[in-house]
């Protein structure tokens, strides 16, 4: 059955508009509009981000492999990107401090900025600026990087030898050992719910 | 725990132990679906006519890609400028494919009529392989259009016209037939040129 649209099909934009306007209505409910709530992962006085991060993945992964199973999705249709080590490694390290300073990740700046958060509207400005650099800069300083420590299109399953089954196990197990964690370090702290 | 709690992680842990003694079932092949292939062959977008692809040729677009799908004698014999040859006996060859394997280039088939390149256009894009064009009417088309342009005593209406001026154009660039004006007379004469021009451009095309 999957996909719904061809891939080159124009439907896919409309899709893509719904998708998105759905996204970004749920991140604006679950607060993900405000950068205290963001960044409150960081300081340890709030861990909605992981929680909504573990459910996601999870819940992605569960769904897609009951689809698969049921024959309504094809993996094959699935585009994968290129795991690049140290690029990911680089990438990952610029984005978490532009996380924790500004208080966004980028889709959810949008989202902030959306509601008219002046703050979110300079992240953005930031990343512009930052997409600037990178494109400009490229040749001398990131060409070599980000093709570096290249692992093809791997799966974490598949590196340490497990099916897609028995790694979404683990991954859920390791989702609930995070919920329980960070339920207890609040409540060994005594945190509070806050609402912004 | 509250109950809500205990709730979600023995159905998240329900669901994940279903799944996980459960395999992923892949497509058996890359291969896409007859309904698409369908789809693709009834679109017109993916002819080029000789006249588009002399436009490009003179333009020297570099996204474009010939492939003279022909056997390896009439390619030396005659080819189009910078075509490389897939025989389209050898046309699943994965050195060949890999002509094909890119997203960057417009690949251009093209044969003595369409048919032939109509046959390498349908294997390549079962395979997936995208933006692949054919050549509409293949080297006799271009031959009659582009080297020979008809001239046309009675100009029919401004399109027309239009068409056989860039025809012309055309045609001087490659060499063909170079028509003047008005000149019926000489027929026989720049017909014998044609000939002798083709081979020049064999040689050119090969080179």
């Amino acid at each position: 059955m999957a996909p719904i649209f061809e891939q080159s099909s124009e439907w896919n934009f409309l899709a893509a508009l719904f998708i998105g306007i759905a996204f970004g209505w749920v991140l604006e409910r679950a607060g993900f509009s405000t950068s205290r709530k963001l960044a409150g992962v960081f300081y340890g006085y709030d861990f909605v981000v992981i929680k909504v991060f573990f459910t996601a993945a999870i819940t992605a992964a569960l769904g897609l492999l009951f689809l698969n199973f049921f024959g309504i999705f094809d993996f094959e249709m699935v585009w994968m990107p290129t795991t690049y080590t140290w690029p990911t490694i680089v990438g990952g390290i610029i984005m978490g401090l532009g996380f924790v300073t500004g208080g966004f990740c980028p889709g959810t700046s949008v989202c902030a900025a959306a509601t008219g958060k002046l703050d979110a509207l300079a992240f953005m400005g930031g990343i512009i600026i930052g997409i600037f650099f990178y494109s400009f800069t490229y040749e001398p300083l990131w060409e070599t990087l980000r093709a570096s420590g290249k692992l093809g299109k791997v799966k974490i399953g598949e590196l340490i030898g497990l099916n897609e089954g028995v790694a979404v196990l683990a991954f859920i197990a390791f989702g609930l050992f995070a919920f329980w964690l960070v339920d207890k370090i609040k409540k060994v702290y005594n945190i509070k719910d806050v609402e912004y | 725990m509250n109950g809500k709690n205990l709730f979600g992680v023995v159905v998240l842990v329900i669901l994940g132990l279903f799944i996980a003694f459960t395999t992923v079932k892949t497509s058996e092949t890359n291969e896409i679906s007859p309904d698409l292939l369908n789809k693709k062959i009834i679109q017109q977008t993916r002819y080029f006519t000789p006249e588009e692809v002399a436009g490009m040729i003179i333009s020297g677009d570099p996204s474009l890609q010939l492939i003279d799908v022909r056997s390896e004698i009439f390619y030396n014999k005659f080819t189009l400028k910078g075509a490389i040859n897939i025989p389209i006996a050898d046309f699943l060859k994965q050195e060949n494919l890999d002509y094909l394997d890119q997203d960057v280039y417009k690949t251009v088939l093209f044969s003595n009529g369409t048919s032939d390149a109509d046959v390498a256009w349908i294997l390549a894009t079962r395979l997936g392989y995208e933006n692949v064009y054919v050549m509409k009417g293949g080297l006799n088309s271009w031959v009659e259009n582009i080297l020979q342009p008809n001239d046309k005593s009675v100009i029919w209406d401004r399109i027309d016209d239009e068409m056989y001026q860039y025809r012309r154009g055309a045609s001087e660039y490659f060499g063909g037939k170079t028509i003047e004006a008005d000149d019926g007379g000489s027929a026989p004469k720049t017909k014998k040129k044609v000939v002798r021009r083709k081979k020049k451009e064999v040689e050119g095309g090969c080179g």
